[in-house]
């Protein structure tokens, strides 16, 4: 028996497929629920979901790794885009900035009731405290020695300096943060007025002499140039007070100021050309 | 050495399956919706170097497989792969199937045979199964794709590996 059924186990499992096969095709016309179909199904599903998840997850993967490549050519030419706008807007909020503090010169230049001559700050030295810069105009543009300089900060008017050196196309402006720079300046709302001086590389502040004792002076209080010596014309912006001492027995009191000045912010200055000089500008009238 | 033979069925059987099923293969291969029987010239093939009791058992899953998965009628072409293997076994000491255009011929003999089944079980079971006239030139891009991948297909008995696997029928003879 067993031999007999080795021997024709081809024809003997070739009848049972067929019969099998047969079956099915009969079962998937009629309304049995558990077909041969509904069961080899049930059988073969694992595989064929496992192989469908391999299948699936390794097209994924070459996918992934196209599209990873394509998303590093992309990255790559994003970051260079992206590269090229900041350094495009960089250079749009220069031009912005430029223009604006060009067009309030512009503006302010038409207002101002003497010539200006707008100057570039080429050089300025801030471990000095900013005590000297160099502007871009020189003998060559009518730059003389002692002319007053003024710059536009925030809209208004604020003093710079005055010249100290000419040069054929530079020339050196001497701030009121340096010792030897001596302003008349008053306080904005009354006629006091007293002489402002320079304290770098001590500090950055102004000492305001002989400003006499009875005005009542408060913090905060600004200072403006008062107009006498001939250099500076009066109005123009000079500092603020930070300190205010009474002395008992003296005619004066003592006022700080904090220039109203900041040189990290200003690139153009204007230069006073044709104010009244009154006196001969030295170098002694300079430290005063 | 039986699980080397499994596996090797397995694989084989897989990667048929995969090109004969997939949608994603469906979309490359396919000419006018028609698809080649691989299987088909894979079962024709491997009979001559594999045992033909163990073609007989991988053709009858195989079909029944592409049955559950693709067909109307559940094991018309497990039906049909095991009448194409039992022929073949009957034959095999009339048959020299080591040339490619008997390659074809059979593979030709086995489509036409196909059709005849089609239209027998097409006949039975009406109402699931039904050839229209049109079937027909559907069926005959079926049969020349299917030649089309007869001689790539063939080269798969030249693979050493599957040689060695299956030296037994090949030069036990």
């Amino acid at each position: 028996m067993n031999q007999y059924f080795l021997k024709n186990k081809f024809t003997i499992f070739f009848i049972i497929f067929i019969v099998i096969s047969i079956i099915s095709m009969f079962f998937t016309t009629s309304s049995f629920i558990l077909t041969p179909k509904v069961i080899f199904g049930a059988i073969s599903y694992p595989f064929v979901k496992a192989y469908t998840f391999v299948v699936q997850n390794t097209l994924t993967f070459f996918s992934s790794l196209k599209e990873l490549n394509l998303l590093k050519q992309e990255n790559v030419r994003l970051n260079e885009e992206l590269k090229q706008l900041k350094e495009a807007k960089f250079k749009l909020e220069l031009l912005e900035r430029e223009n604006k503090e060009l067009k309030q010169m512009l503006n302010l230049k038409e207002e101002a009731p003497y010539d200006v001559l707008p100057a570039q700050i080429i050089l300025k030295d801030p471990t000095n405290l900013y005590s000297v810069i160099t502007i871009n105009r020189g003998s060559n543009d009518n730059i003389k020695k002692g002319l007053a300089v003024y710059a536009i900060q925030d809209g208004e008017k604020i003093i710079v300096g005055k010249v100290i050196e000419v040069n054929f196309f530079y020339s050196k402006v001497m701030t009121v943060f340096d010792a030897r720079s001596s302003i008349s300046v008053k306080e904005l709302y009354s006629n006091y007025s007293g002489i402002a001086r320079g304290d770098a590389p001590t500090s950055n502040l102004l000492q305001v002499e002989y400003f006499p004792n009875e005005a009542d002076i408060f913090f905060n209080d600004i200072f403006i140039t008062a107009g006498f010596g001939g250099i500076f014309p009066p109005g123009i912006l000079v500092g603020k007070v930070v300190d205010v001492q009474k002395q008992n027995f003296s005619l004066y009191q003592k006022i700080t100021l904090k220039p109203l000045i900041d040189f990290s912010k200003i690139q153009y200055v204007f230069v006073i050309l044709n104010y009244e000089i009154t006196e001969d500008y030295t170098e002694s009238s300079i430290s005063q | 050495m039986l699980f080397k033979r499994i596996l090797f069925y397995f694989i084989i059987g897989s990667i048929c399956l995969f090109i004969q099923l997939s949608i994603f293969t469906n979309n490359f291969l396919a000419i006018k919706n028609v698809m080649p029987d691989i299987m088909l010239v894979l079962i024709i093939l491997l009979f001559q170097i594999c045992d033909d009791f163990e073609m007989l058992i991988f053709a009858f899953i195989t079909g029944f497989v592409i049955d559950v998965y693709s067909g109307n009628l559940a094991g018309l072409n497990a039906f049909f792969y095991c009448i194409v293997v039992a022929l073949l076994y009957n034959f095999k000491n009339y048959l020299n199937i080591k040339t490619l255009p008997f390659y074809l011929f059979l593979v030709l003999l086995s489509l036409l045979i196909k059709l005849f089944i089609y239209y027998l079980f097409g006949y039975i079971f009406k109402e699931v199964f039904v050839i229209y006239k049109s079937t027909l030139l559907s069926y005959a891009i079926h049969i020349l794709y299917t030649l089309f991948w007869v001689p790539f297909l063939s080269m798969i008995i030249y693979i050493k590996p599957i040689i060695e696997l299956n030296s037994k029928k090949m030069y036990g003879k």
